[in-house]
């Protein structure tokens, strides 16, 4: 028997019980589409995730020295430690070990008093060496005037920017900070800019933050060098490679764990994101097992078929059907239900995914292995679904199927 | 053309044994016309069975033009039943939801025989052949018990075989139109091809030109008609 008949007979024969192979199609329907759907809101999610996180600075990893006082940095107990600083040689050493870390942001952090319209307030006051990268890292947002510049920190220039909050609002009132003098300690600087809700508060508890060039912070506070680093890993997810370069360097630099605290938030992450292809593939395997059950309920349809047909196969078989043809004329049978159900299911999955995703506000990715694993499911489960159905037929022995008239 | 030396075949069931058919040995050569008779259960269905290469003996040898069965494997008896055999059965046996011109087209296609243009052409031949050709687009249920076994006749001459084999083909409809079928396989027999007629009527059984009679298995009579 040639293909193209094989393939003919097969769609008379399936168009010939079109209730049945619509049931049974509808199976493989639900089941590919559930497949297709689980996945690529999975992937959808995971982008999702990754977009948010990578937001809110997850490429971002950090160190500090501890406070003499140990236990948890509080702004009080985050006094300037001299016993270690951070200086530009550590910096210059770290950036040189760790691989997966495109830049270090060191920062000179403390409490400050600062003396404004005759009242005092204490603020964080941040300093900070590179301006530029700082201004990056923290993907700060600038509402007025400008930010600090390298020139700022080499001329030790007494300028700061004010970071806009409540606190803010209870210092200057409504009228912008930007231009007014204020004293930080005993130096009066000039307000030159305002920025947007900072990324990171840094500690606790919350208080107004003040930018100023590393430099003049330094002066002003009567200390040397850095104590706080900011580290940039090279996308997402090399933080946990970052994370490790970093705690070795550290380690052969310092003699960490003793006197330095690195956010291991990193590693966090991780586990945050296989927790999430985990659900994946639990989705993922609810979809199977109802591909699955769609499966069966193929083989059910092809061995009523094959029970039904018995007198048909062998009149077939008389007039010189070979076995291999019944087996085949019922196997590509069954594949032709599938692999239909596979095509809807796909369109079905497709399209249920473009509403909700569009619906949620989740990111749509389709990847092409998605939509080539719909088509293989359904191809495998009309193979294994036919072929003990097309074998029984296939091995009926004429002369008894013949008898039975 | 057909030899069956000593065939027997024995049915198996659990621990029953059915002896169907004994030391059964029988010549047929081209061209000839011969009716098996004999009463239900005789076994002339299983003779006519291993005749038309459905069934393998027990024990013995068929040799269908010179060619041992036994020996076959099931994809070449296949080939034989398909280019060398027809069929025609009592109940017909077409395929309803197929119209008539489709089911002529069923054994070229299992033999693998001719494009769809040639096999339509074919069957439009033998529907012109059986008298018929108005009927090409008709099912098979919308015909006439013997327009149906006409169908099922012209089915069976599609690839032109050498032998065509009739169990009991005028079983199920009425007489006039069983007068009209026994004359196609007359003239059909007159242009050359070998008929083998079952039946258990012996009316019937003296259109052929000999009459085997077969009763519990074995040949009780063999005989040439005027």
């Amino acid at each position: 028997m040639k293909f193209r008949d094989l393939i003919r007979l097969a769609f008379e024969s399936v168009f010939l019980y079109k209730f049945r192979s619509f049931l049974a199609i509808l199976g493989i329907t639900i089941g590919v589409g559930a497949v297709i759907s689980g996945v690529i809101l999975g992937i959808g999610n995971r982008e999702l995730i990754m977009q948010k996180l990578s937001e809110q600075g997850t490429e971002v990893l950090w160190f500090y020295t501890k406070p003499k006082s140990g236990g948890f940095a509080s702004l009080e107990n985050l006094v300037y430690q001299p016993d270690l600083t951070i200086t530009k040689e550590d910096i210059q050493y770290i950036k040189g070990q760790c691989s997966a870390i495109s830049e270090a942001v060191p920062l000179v952090y403390v409490p400050a008093l600062l003396r404004y319209g005759g009242k005092f307030h204490t603020i964080k006051a941040v300093g900070l060496m590179l301006p530029s990268s700082a201004l990056n890292l923290f993907k700060v947002k600038i509402t007025e005037g400008r930010f600090l510049s390298e020139f700022d920190v080499e001329s030790k220039a007494k300028v700061c920017v004010v970071e806009k909050s409540k606190f803010s609002n209870e210092i200057f009132g409504r009228k912008t900070p930007v231009g007014e003098i204020i004293k930080i300690g005993e130096e009066r600087y000039k307000v030159v800019g305002e920025i947007d809700d900072f990324m990171f508060s840094f500690s606790y508890p919350a208080r107004l933050m003040v930018f100023l060039p590393s430099t003049s912070l330094q002066e002003t506070a009567g200390i040397r060098n850095y104590n706080v680093v900011y580290l940039k890993a090279k996308g997402f997810p090399e933080v946990p490679k970052a994370y490790y370069q970093l705690k070795q360097a550290l380690a052969q630099r310092f003699g960490y764990p003793s006197k330095l605290f690195i956010s291991e938030y990193g590693i966090y992450l991780k586990t945050a994101m296989e927790i999430l292809d985990i659900l994946t593939i639990t989705i993922v395997g609810i979809a199977i097992i109802s591909l699955t059950v769609g499966g069966v309920g193929i083989m059910n349809v092809m061995m009523a078929m094959v029970t039904e047909q018995t007198r048909e196969i062998g009149i077939a078989k008389a007039i010189g059907a070979k076995n291999g043809a019944i087996l085949y004329m019922f196997m590509v049978e069954s594949i032709i239900l599938t692999l239909s159900g596979g095509i809807l299911g796909i369109t079905f999955g497709l399209s249920a995914t473009k509403l909700v995703t569009a619906f949620l506000g989740i990111p749509l990715i389709v990847p092409a292995w998605s939509v080539l694993l719909g088509f293989s499911l359904s191809i495998v489960v009309g193979v294994i679904s036919g072929s003990y159905p097309a074998k029984r037929a296939a091995e009926l022995d004429p002369a008894i199927t013949l008898r039975q008239l | 053309m057909i030899k069956l030396q000593n065939l027997s075949k024995v049915y198996v069931s659990g621990t029953l044994e059915v002896v169907a058919l004994r030391d059964f040995n029988l010549e047929v050569d081209k061209g000839e016309f011969v009716s098996i008779v004999g009463p239900s259960g005789s076994g002339k269905s299983t003779l006519l069975n291993i005749l038309g290469c459905l069934d393998r003996p027990s024990s013995g040898k068929y040799f269908f033009e010179g060619m041992a069965v036994e020996n076959l494997s099931p994809d070449e008896l296949a080939e034989i039943r398909g280019r060398k055999i027809g069929f025609v059965f009592q109940f017909f046996n077409l395929f309803p939801h197929m119209s008539v011109l489709r089911n002529l087209e069923l054994p070229m296609i299992f033999a693998g025989i001719g494009t769809p243009k040639h096999r339509m052409r074919s069957a439009m031949k033998m529907l012109y052949e059986v008298g018929l050709p108005e009927k090409a687009r008709f099912s098979p249920t919308e015909l006439s018990g013997g327009q149906q076994q006409k169908i099922g006749i012209a089915r069976a001459l599609m690839n032109r075989p050498s032998l065509l084999l009739a169990d009991e083909p005028t079983g199920s409809i009425d007489s006039q139109s069983a007068e009209r079928v026994l004359s196609l396989l007359r003239e059909l027999n007159h242009r050359g091809v070998t008929i083998i007629l079952v039946t258990h009527d012996e009316g019937i059984a003296h259109q052929a030109k000999r009459i085997v009679s077969i009763y519990d298995g074995k040949k009780v009579r063999d005989e040439i008609l005027d």
